[in-house]
C-alpha cells in the first residue's frame, strides 16, 4: 500500500536485468537494472506496472490514499 | 497440429532422459547419500543455459520477425547472465561441472535442432525456434523443480536454482504468446 509522495524502490535480486516502468509505458522508467541494481520512484500516482524485459511480469502499486 | 505433437514428445524425452540421467547419476555416484552430485547439476546448469544462448545467436542472424528477435536477444542477455552467475557460484565453491548423460544428451539435442534452424528461412524458421523454445523451457523448468532443487547438496546452489526459475516461467509465458501469434 503506497500513497501520493512515498517514494518506492525496487531491487534486483534476480540474476538476471529487469526494466520497471509504469503499464502504459509512456509514463516512467527505470533504467536497466542489472542484478542488484535498484531503482527508486516517488509516487504521484499509484499505477500498474511491468517489467519491459519480460512484459508478462506485471505487478500493481495499490493506493492508501 | 504435427508440429505442437512433436514438441509434446521432444519435451516427454527431454524430461525422461533427465530422469534416466539422474537415476545413473544415482547408481554411479560415489555420494553415500545417492543423490545427483553437485558438479553434475552445475554441468547440467551451464550446458543448458549454453544451449539456449546459442539458439538464441541463430535467431538473431537469421529471423526477421521483431518479436521473436526481441525474444532472441532477451534469451542471449538473460541466459549469458544466468550463466555468468552459475560460473562464479560454482568457481567460489570449488565446484568443478561434471557432465553426464543429461548433459551429452541436451548437447546431441541442441545440435540436431541447430542443423534444422540453419536449413530454414522466414516463417518456417520462426515457427520451429519458438516451438522448440516453448518445449525447451517447460521441459527445464521441470528439470530444475524436480530434479535440481531437490538433488543441490550446496544451500547456495539450491538457492540460485529457485532464483533462477520466476525468470524461466517469464520466458516461457512470452514465448507462448509469440508462439500464438504466428
Amino acid at each position: 500500500m503506497v500513497k501520493s509522495g512515498d517514494l518506492v524502490r525496487w531491487e534486483n535480486k534476480d540474476l538476471v536485468p529487469h526494466l520497471v516502468a509504469d503499464i502504459s509505458l509512456q509514463k516512467w522508467q527505470s533504467q536497466n537494472l542489472l542484478p542488484n541494481d535498484s531503482f527508486t520512484l516517488k509516487i504521484k500516482n499509484p499505477t500498474s506496472y511491468i517489467c519491459k524485459h519480460h512484459p508478462t511480469m506485471q505487478a500493481k502499486l495499490v493506493s492508501q490514499d | 497440429m504435427k508440429n505442437i505433437n512433436y514438441f509434446k514428445k521432444f519435451a516427454f524425452v527431454l524430461l525422461a532422459i533427465a530422469f534416466i540421467g539422474c537415476a545413473h547419476a544415482m547408481e554411479s555416484s560415489n555420494d553415500s547419500s545417492n543423490k545427483l552430485t553437485d558438479a553434475n547439476i552445475a554441468a547440467i546448469v551451464v550446458g543448458a543455459n549454453k544451449i539456449d544462448i546459442s539458439a538464441g545467436k541463430i535467431a538473431l542472424d537469421r529471423s526477421q520477425n521483431n518479436q521473436v528477435r526481441e525474444f532472441a536477444q532477451r534469451m542471449v542477455t538473460d541466459h549469458q547472465s544466468v550463466l555468468d552467475s552459475a560460473v562464479k557460484l560454482v568457481t567460489r565453491l570449488g565446484v568443478s561441472p561434471k557432465n553426464n548423460d543429461l548433459v551429452h544428451a541436451l548437447a546431441k539435442q541442441s545440435s540436431e535442432h541447430e542443423v534444422k534452424l540453419k536449413s530454414l528461412t522466414g516463417k518456417e524458421f520462426d515457427r520451429l525456434y519458438i516451438d522448440h523454445e516453448v518445449a525447451y523451457h517447460e521441459a527445464v523448468i521441470e528439470v530444475v523443480k524436480t530434479q535440481l532443487i531437490p538433488g543441490a547438496n550446496n544451500q547456495d546452489l539450491k538457492d540460485t536454482l529457485v532464483s533462477v526459475l520466476p525468470a524461466f516461467d517469464a520466458h516461457l509465458a512470452h514465448c507462448k504468446n509469440i508462439q500464438a501469434s504466428l
